[in-house]
C-alpha cells in the first residue's frame, strides 16, 4: 500500500495542490488571492502531466544516442506549454480587470464590492 | 472524405479577430462590415460543408498533413455540421444588430475590441465544433472562455466589471477541471485522439475504474459549470444580464450550448453509452437538469430585471437539454440536441428583442415596461413569439424539442419525466405571459415618445422569430440530421 502510495506521489501532491487552488479561489473574498489560487490550481495540474512522461533517468527527446524507451515523453511537457500560455494570459486578463474594478469601485474586495456596487448609481 | 474547407471557419475568424483589432481605430465603419463579411462567409461554407457531410458522411482534415495520434484531426460529423451553421448564421444575424448598437453599450473607445473579440469568439466556438483532440477541445475552450468574458467586460455598466470577473473565476476552475481531465484520461490511455482515447478506454476502464471515473467527473463539473448546469450556474444571471444585448444572445445562444457540444462529444464519443450508464453520470445528470427545470423557472419568476428574468430562464432551458443528454434513449437525445438548435434561436430573439424594448423605454424593470408593445408593435410581436416557443406552444419550435424529449422519456416507460417538463413548461408560462399581456396592454403611456425600432435592430430579431415558427411548422431540418445523429452517438 506504501509503496503504491509512493509510486503515485505525483497524483497525491496534483490532488492536493489543486484542492488548495480551489479552495483559495472559491473562499477568498480578495480578488488578488483568488488569481493566485487560479494559478496555484493550473500549476498543479501542470506538475501532474508532465509527471506523466517522466522516465528516472530518461533523456530528452532531443538527443540522439540511446535506445528510444529511456527518453522522457516530450508530448506532456509541449502540451502544458501550451497550457502555461494559456494560464499567462487569463491570469493577465484577471488582472486587467482588478485594475478596472479598482479604478470603478475603490476596493479589491470582493464583499465589499458587491456592497458598495448596490449603494451606488449604476 | 477529406475537406480543405474544414479549417477556415477556424482560421478566418481568428485571423479576422487580430485584424480587427489592428484596423479598428483606423476605420471603425469597415470593421463591422468587414466583420459581418467574415461571418457571414463563415455560414456559407458550414452551410456547404453541411450539404457536404449529409451526402458523404463526416469529414476530415488532417492539420498540417499529419494524422493521428501524431498530428491533430479535425472531423465534421452530421451534428457537428448542424452546429457549425447554427453558430455562423446566429452570429451574423447577432453580428448585423450590434454593427448598430454596439456603440452604444460599450464603453467609450472599446468597440473595435469588441468586434475583435466577437470574432475570436466566433473562431473558437467554431473550433470547439470541429476538432477530434481533446487538448485541442481545452485550448479552443479556453479561448472562447476568454472571448466570453471579455465580451461580458466591455460593458458601460459598472456591474458588468463585477459579473465577467466571477464569470471568468468560475470558468477558471472548469478549465482547471477540463485540463485534469483531460490529463488523467492521457495517463490512462495514452491518446489525445477521440477515437483512439475511446477504443482504448473500453479496453482498460476496468483496470483503471478510478482514475477513469474521476476523469468523468471532472469533465461533467468543468463543462457543467461552462454550460450553468444546475447549481453550478451562479455566474450566468449576472454575466448574461449585465452583458450588452448583442453579447447576452451569444453568451445564451451560443457560447453555453457549444460547451454542451462538447460534452456530448466525451459522454457518447469517448466514453461511449454502455460506459456512461454503468456510470452514476446519468442520474447525477437527471437530478441536476430537474432541479434546473424547475428552480431555474422559480428563479426567474422572481426577476423584476427584463434580462435577469432571460437569464434565469436560459438555466432552465439548459435543464431540457441535459435531461435528453441524461436520458440517452434516442428520441429523448435527439430531443436534447434539438433543444440546442431551438433554444439558441428562441433565446437569443429574446434578448434582441429585449435590448431594443430596454434602450427605447429607458428601463430594465418588467412592471414599467407595461404598454410598450402598442409604441413598438413588430419587436414586442417577435418577443411573443419566441416567449411562446419557450413555452412551447404548439406551432413553434419549442414545442418539436420538448414533444421529443417527452417521447423518449415515454419509451423508457418513466412518464414522471414528462410530468416535469409540462411542469417547467407551465412555469415558463408563468413568467412569459405576463409580460407580454402588459407590454400589449398595460396602461402605459410609450405611444407619445417612443418609435418602432430602425430595421438594422428589427430585421435580425423578426428573422429568429421567423425561424423560430419556420423551425416549428417544418422541422426536418435539423431534425432529421439530429435524429440520425442521436441514433449513430447510441450506436443503433
Amino acid at each position: 500500500m506504501t509503496g503504491s502510495l509512493l509510486g503515485h506521489l505525483n497524483f497525491l501532491g496534483a490532488m492536493f495542490l489543486f484542492a488548495v487552488g480551489m479552495f483559495t479561489m472559491l473562499a477568498h473574498g480578495n480578488l488578488i488571492k483568488k488569481i493566485i489560487g487560479m494559478n496555484i490550481m493550473d500549476t498543479a495540474v501542470f506538475l501532474f502531466v508532465v509527471s506523466l512522461g517522466y522516465i528516472r533517468g530518461g533523456t530528452p527527446a532531443i538527443e540522439a544516442s540511446g535506445p528510444a524507451a529511456q527518453y522522457v515523453n516530450p508530448l506532456p511537457s509541449a502540451l502544458i506549454l501550451t497550457g502555461i500560455v494559456i494560464a499567462v494570459s487569463t491570469t493577465a486578463f484577471a488582472l486587467a480587470l482588478v485594475v478596472k474594478i479598482h479604478a470603478r469601485f475603490g476596493t479589491i474586495d470582493a464583499d465589499e464590492m458587491v456592497r458598495r456596487m448596490r449603494s451606488g448609481p449604476q | 472524405m477529406t475537406s480543405r474547407l474544414l479549417p477556415l471557419v477556424v482560421v478566418l475568424p481568428l485571423a479576422a479577430g487580430f485584424l480587427a483589432a489592428w484596423a479598428g481605430r483606423k476605420n471603425i465603419a469597415l470593421v463591422r462590415a468587414g466583420a459581418i463579411a467574415v461571418s457571414v462567409a463563415h455560414a456559407a461554407i458550414s452551410l456547404a460543408l453541411l450539404a457536404a457531410a449529409s451526402r458523404s458522411g463526416p469529414l476530415v482534415h488532417l492539420m498540417g498533413g499529419w494524422a493521428a495520434p501524431v498530428g491533430i484531426e479535425l472531423r465534421l460529423d452530421l451534428f457537428g455540421a448542424v452546429v457549425l451553421f447554427l453558430i455562423g448564421g446566429l452570429n451574423s444575424l447577432v453580428m448585423v444588430y450590434a454593427s448598430r448598437d454596439a456603440a452604444e453599450e460599450t464603453a467609450p473607445g472599446v468597440e473595435p475590441w469588441y468586434w475583435s473579440l466577437l470574432l475570436v469568439l466566433l473562431g473558437a466556438m467554431s473550433g470547439i465544433a470541429v476538432t477530434k483532440d481533446l487538448f485541442n477541445l481545452f485550448v479552443m475552450t479556453e479561448v472562447s472562455s476568454i472571448a466570453a468574458c471579455g465580451i461580458v467586460a466591455v460593458s458601460r455598466r459598472p456591474a458588468a466589471l463585477e459579473a465577467s470577473f466571477k464569470y471568468l473565476i468560475l470558468s477558471a476552475v472548469g478549465s482547471g477541471a477540463i485540463l485534469l481531465g483531460t490529463g488523467l484520461l492521457y495517463a490512462a490511455t495514452g491518446y489525445l485522439d477521440i477515437d483512439r482515447v475511446s477504443e482504448v478506454l473500453r479496453e482498460v476502464a476496468g483496470s483503471f475504474p478510478r482514475v477513469t471515473m474521476a476523469a468523468l467527473a471532472l469533465y461533467l463539473v468543468g463543462f457543467g459549470l461552462k454550460a450553468a448546469l444546475f447549481p453550478l450556474h451562479v455566474w450566468l444571471p449576472d454575466a448574461h444580464s449585465t452583458a450588452p444585448s448583442p453579447s447576452s444572445a451569444l453568451l445564451s445562444g451560443l457560447v453555453v450550448k457549444v460547451y454542451v457540444v462538447a460534452l456530448v462529444r466525451l459522454l457518447y464519443q469517448v466514453w461511449g453509452v454502455e460506459l456512461f450508464s454503468q456510470s452514476p453520470g446519468p442520474t447525477v445528470l437527471l437530478l441536476l437538469s430537474w432541479l434546473a427545470m424547475v428552480l431555474g423557472s422559480v428563479f426567474a419568476i422572481a426577476q423584476r430585471d427584463l434580462k435577469r428574468m432571460l437569464a434565469y430562464s436560459t438555466v432552465s432551458q439548459m435543464g431540457y437539454i441535459f435531461l435528453g443528454l441524461a436520458l440517452a434513449s434516442p428520441n429523448a437525445l435527439a430531443g436534447g440536441l434539438l433543444h440546442i438548435f431551438n433554444h439558441a434561436l428562441m433565446k437569443s430573439c429574446l434578448f434582441l428583442a429585449a435590448g431594443v424594448l430596454i434602450s427605447r423605454a429607458g428601463t430594465r424593470d418588467i412592471a414599467a415596461m407595461a404598454g410598450i408593445g402598442r409604441a413598438m408593435p413588430l419587436t414586442t410581436a417577435a418577443f411573443t413569439v419566441a416567449a411562446m416557443a419557450m413555452i412551447g406552444v404548439p406551432g413553434t419550435n419549442g414545442f418539436i424539442s420538448k414533444w421529443y424529449l417527452s417521447l423518449g422519456a415515454l419509451d423508457l416507460g418513466r412518464p414522471v419525466h414528462v410530468a416535469v417538463v409540462i411542469f417547467s413548461s407551465l412555469l415558463n408560462g408563468v413568467y412569459y405571459l405576463p409580460f407580454v399581456i402588459s407590454a400589449f396592454f398595460g396602461a402605459g403611456h410609450y405611444e407619445k415618445r417612443v418609435t418602432e425600432a430602425p430595421g438594422v435592430l428589427l430585421g435580425p430579431v423578426l428573422i429568429l422569430a421567423a425561424a423560430c415558427i419556420w423551425t416549428g411548422l417544418f422541422p426536418r431540418f435539423p431534425l432529421d440530421q439530429l435524429i440520425s445523429a442521436a441514433h449513430g452517438f447510441l450506436g443503433r
